[in-house]
């Protein structure tokens, strides 16, 4: 996965975070946005890892086949 | 505690996750659509009466310079994050500069539960919000501004169906004088019961979507979370420029936050129709819509309410 696909996800949880961190200040509920921004960092890791993985895994089932 | 409005849009979710048929026939999906925009652009049109000047003029001019900047906020972050190609970034940009009826709606029902004072002629901008987006879209998505001929205008701006019963409403409730009053039982004090009714729709058809995002979609999660976070900033700030209450910079935050869903498809359908329409719907109903009407409107009326007189 590259920068490009990861960054996205990132800065969006770190938003949500300063959101949530915004939300204690102004008196405002903050837990949808931690669990948002926890859910996105761990949907991007899982979705990374299985990339990762599954290029990894080509190279050698194409050596198989042939 | 959350809201018994909003909770009927929770509700539509948990149904449809729950695989739960609720009979809802699109005609009456339609038809709820249609009451909240004419009661919107009444109500507006009522409360105009007694607001209009020279400044509201002023303020349209910034509103439209409002609609106009949003998708050039979201075009590059497609573009660049994304790797979309022209169309598609285009399309989703329109959708996301654009605004959402049943946001705004939900947004005044509650600063009205919570009794927080916002400016009447808000209905005016909801209306000015939803073209200037579609022009910008459509032009980031072609490269040019061959789109935009007499045909494109008399479709899109005189004959859209929403623009068209808003300004209508509006201007009735402007113009009708003290027979206007008839119509607020209906129009008026049934107003959220029925965005109740309209909300459980939006909650299945936005359960409907969550079940289709396909696992690949973690951009199109982040992207439709982060830019109405990045548009309701945007709208705080230029409420802040324009000195509005703080309801009015809730409001306005609102108005950068949401996603059309209605007016934008049917125009991208006609004049894009190259663009993947599933990807931009389910952005914006799926991701955004929810996200708006639980976390991001309430965040916006206390961030009003702290910021405002």
């Amino acid at each position: 996965m590259t920068f490009k696909n990861l960054a996205l996800p990132f800065i969006t949880s770190f938003c949500l975070l300063a959101f949530s961190y915004f939300s204690v200040q102004i008196g405002s509920s903050a837990l949808g946005f931690i669990i948002l921004a926890l859910s996105l960092l761990v949907a991007a890791g899982i979705h990374n890892f299985n990339v990762s993985t599954a290029k990894e895994a080509t190279p050698y089932s194409t050596e198989v086949k042939s | 505690m959350i809201d018994a409005v909003v909770a009927f849009f929770v509700l539509g979710i948990v149904a449809q996750l729950l695989g739960a048929k609720i009979p809802f026939s699109d005609g009456l999906y339609k038809s709820l659509s249609m009451f909240l925009m004419i009661a919107i652009g009444l109500k507006g049109g009522i409360a105009l009466q007694q607001h209009v000047d020279a400044s509201l003029l002023l303020m349209s001019v910034a509103v439209v310079g409002f609609g106009l900047l949003l998708p050039l906020l979201a075009y590059p972050l497609l573009r660049y994050f994304g790797q979309l190609d022209k169309t598609n970034a285009g399309a989703i940009a329109a959708h996301y500069g654009s605004v959402s009826v049943a946001t705004y709606a939900v947004a005044v029902a509650l600063l009205e539960a919570n009794k927080i004072n916002y400016e009447a002629y808000f209905p005016l901008f909801v209306v000015l919000l939803e073209m200037p987006a579609i022009v910008v879209g459509l032009v980031l998505a072609k490269g040019n501004f061959k789109i935009i001929n007499r045909a494109f205008i008399k479709k899109e701006l005189v004959a859209n169906q929403s623009i068209l019963l808003m300004v209508g409403s509006l201007i009735i409730g402007f113009a009708g004088g003290e027979s206007v009053q008839k119509l607020t039982p209906f129009f008026v004090v049934l107003f959220p019961g029925i965005l109740a009714l309209f909300l459980l729709k939006m909650g299945l058809v936005a359960g409907e979507q969550l079940g289709s995002l396909k696992k690949n979609s973690v951009f199109l999660i982040s992207f439709a979370i982060l830019m109405p976070m990045l548009g309701g900033l945007a709208g705080t700030g230029l409420a802040l420029l324009l000195g509005l209450s703080a309801g009015g910079i809730a409001l306005m935050a609102v108005l950068g936050a949401s996603a059309s869903y209605i007016a934008v498809p049917a125009a991208m359908k006609e004049s894009l129709p190259e663009a993947n329409a599933g990807m931009s719907i389910t952005a914006s109903l799926g991701i955004t819509f929810p996200f708006n009407v639980l976390i991001n409107v309430p965040f916006f009326i206390a961030l009003g309410q702290f910021l405002g007189v």
